[in-house]
């Protein structure tokens, strides 16, 4: 087995791989603004990369890379707002500083995914195709009102009756979603 | 807070649209609660799971791809700079040569004048290379493709541009719209990607633009432009 330390970047690659999933939802969860998650994520993969010899073999690679991240994300809250990546200030505060934990979820995200696509299988077709409008157009609500010739307002509720309905879907699939 | 209201926020802040004001108020009630910011929080990784299953520029690969490209941009010539410095300075102190270097020119009233020369052909050049502007020739720039709304935040309109870093300090290159880049925008909006342009660079109001005569997004098949050519 090669020390962590000794890396090179293939093999380094395959633990950006393994990691990028649980540190990416992780980065959302502390408060990142959803446009920067991937490039706060890939940045605390370049500090990791770089600091490698600052970690403890036979340690939690994963709870490492977190506590990269959540440094990442502190510093985040010294920038101006307009240059922030994060939340609106307020939110992001209380997401960062209350109970945000990097003992976090990567062994009950294997049972998250299945649950996720299976909810979201399980929704009516118009929902469905609400939620990849929203999540892989990338359209915000107004973006699809005007697609579909409906309001921005019926889009954001329907939006959240999805939301909330794929939530409780999961939670009777798995119990409590774990953060 | 009431649970119609939060979830009222809850949907804003999901979609991008929570004003400030709300965002005061959700504050205030997932500080009050927990219940409610553990609620938030597994709302936020969900949609994050969601996003990156859906969206193909969020998948593992693309994601890894751009890690290694920014790796390249701005892990590797810092390395590959200092240790190419560190050769040349071994065996010989910084000070000693430069002490050195001085002892030798200042010795002579020509090799001293000469020296001025050459340092004000050197800071020129160095001015005009540091400053691009029309009259240059054509230039290849090579950097992260990057929206100005959707990434930089710079602007309300998604205008795509080169991001390009020295050190720690970042250029911007706004491109022009012209053939080359139509069609490219959601490549900017979901980057950082590495690009490559080459074409013409100018400053106007105290922006860097770019008229771009080609440009490669190489993690990205097929989106080599060029002009179109005429028969």
């Amino acid at each position: 087995m090669v020390a962590h330390q000794h890396l090179s970047i293939p093999q380094f690659e395959g633990l950006v791989r393994e990691h990028q999933v649980s540190l990416r939802v992780f980065v959302r969860a502390l408060g990142v603004d959803e446009a920067w998650v991937d490039d706060l994520a890939q940045e605390a993969f370049l500090v990791a990369y770089r600091r490698l010899d600052s970690y403890e073999n036979g340690t939690d690679f994963g709870k490492w890379l977190r506590t990269i991240a959540r440094n990442l994300v502190a510093n985040e809250r010294r920038k101006s707002a307009r240059r922030s990546r994060l939340l609106p200030s307020a939110v992001a505060d209380v997401l960062l500083t209350q109970d945000s934990d990097t003992d976090f979820v990567s062994s009950t995200l294997d049972e998250l995914v299945p649950a996720l696509r299976e909810c979201v299988k399980q929704l009516p077709a118009r929902s469905q195709d609400l939620l990849q409008r929203r999540y892989t157009a990338g359209g915000n609500a107004a973006a699809i009102a005007r697609e579909l010739r409906l309001t921005a307002d019926s889009v954001r509720q329907s939006l959240l009756r999805i939301r909330l309905a794929v939530k409780k879907c999961i939670e009777s699939k798995t119990g409590t979603v774990r953060v | 807070m009431n649970p119609t209201r939060y979830e009222e926020l809850l949907g804003r802040l999901l979609d991008g649209e929570l004003s400030e004001a709300e965002a005061e108020e959700l504050a205030r009630g997932i500080g009050e609660t927990s219940a409610l910011r553990e609620d938030l929080r597994q709302h936020l990784l969900l949609w994050e799971l969601l996003s990156q299953e859906q969206a193909p520029e969020r998948s593992a690969d693309a994601f890894v791809n751009a890690w290694k490209t920014r790796h390249e941009i701005e892990g590797e010539p810092a390395e590959a700079f200092s240790q190419a410095v560190g050769k040349q300075l071994r065996g010989q102190s910084l000070t000693q040569g430069v002490v050195h270097a001085f002892r030798v020119v200042l010795g002579h009233p020509l090799r001293l004048s000469a020296a001025a020369s050459l340092l004000l052909v050197a800071l020129f050049t160095a001015f005009w290379l540091s400053t691009p502007r029309s009259a240059q020739g054509i230039t290849t720039i090579s950097g992260e493709a990057v929206c100005t709304a959707c990434l930089l935040h710079e602007s309300k309109k998604h205008e795509p541009a080169i991001r390009v870093r020295e050190g720690a300090e970042a250029r911007i290159y706004h491109l022009d719209r012209t053939p080359v880049v139509s069609g490219l925008q959601m490549y900017f909006c979901t980057g950082p990607r590495l690009a490559i342009a080459k074409g013409k660079a100018r400053t106007a109001q105290g922006q860097l633009l770019f008229d771009a005569a080609s440009l490669t997004l190489p993690d990205v098949d097929n989106t080599q432009k060029s002009p179109p050519k005429t028969p």
